[in-house]
């Protein structure tokens, strides 16, 4: 693996918000009784890009509090 | 006082998730000054003591030799820490562990078992040779993983409709 590949930071995101989509997705699923097996691969698709879209929601979110905090609170003095 | 509690807690994240690599940075940053230090040490002792130059050159050499060593080693701790961390939250992550145990209760619960993950589990119960349950075998979001833009409920039936129009 060369060096671009691993400061590669907006594919390193990515993968880990994937992840954690599919995991809430999964959860998500277990929660309705059923298994993933149950599905198929575009119900799970539209599944994982709900969650996504609400991780990447929430993130943005957060920055915003944490700016506001950052500058409002003088969190570094 | 609020702001001390979000100050802490901020703190207490942060050092909790990259404590690794913060030891390991703050170590490279103190080896960097002794170096520099002992580099510096050495220079003016030299020049006090008013002793042969002829080393002066050779000194700056292994200096930046230790630099680049140093930040070799570095760059190496500091990849291990990273890849540990990750390796760690993958196979937390992936793995299928929620519904392996939702798999595990319902076959518990009630022997009817006509999805394909109590199937599995049910052969086993009846001393059958052991195969791994399907979820094991083929994950069900492997090619999601492995999309770089997932589509919404829209944007398939959009999909689907161009296809049939086709």
């Amino acid at each position: 693996m060369n060096l671009k590949e691993e400061l590669n930071f907006k594919q390193k995101i990515t993968e880990k918000v994937r992840e954690k989509a599919i995991k809430r997705a999964e959860t998500r699923i277990m929660l309705a009784g059923k298994t993933a097996a149950d599905f198929n691969e575009d119900q799970l698709e539209i599944l994982v890009k709900e969650e996504e879209d609400k991780i990447f929601g929430s993130a943005k979110e957060k920055g915003l509090l944490v700016l506001a905090s950052l500058l409002g609170l003088s969190l570094w003095s | 006082m609020f702001q001390h509690v979000v100050r802490w807690t901020f703190m207490i994240t942060i050092w909790k998730k990259y404590k690794g690599q913060l030891l390991t940075t703050i170590g490279y940053f103190i080896g960097l000054l002794l170096i520099s230090f002992v580099h510096q040490d050495y220079l003016d002792f030299v020049k006090a003591a008013n002793e042969d130059q002829q080393y002066v050159a050779t000194s700056f050499m292994f200096k930046w030799l230790a630099y680049i060593g140093i930040t070799l080693v570095y760059y190496w701790v500091f990849t291990r820490f990273s890849k540990s961390a990750e390796s760690a939250d993958h196979a937390k992550g992936s793995s299928l562990g929620f519904l392996k145990k939702y798999a595990r209760k319902s076959t518990s619960t009630s022997n009817k078992g006509d999805s394909p993950l109590s199937a599995g589990y049910a052969s086993e119960k009846q001393g059958t040779p052991k195969q791994a349950p399907d979820f094991e075998r083929n994950d069900p979001f492997e090619n999601i993983r492995n999309k770089s833009k997932l589509r919404s409920e829209a944007d398939i039936l959009l999909d689907q409709k161009k296809s049939s129009d086709k």
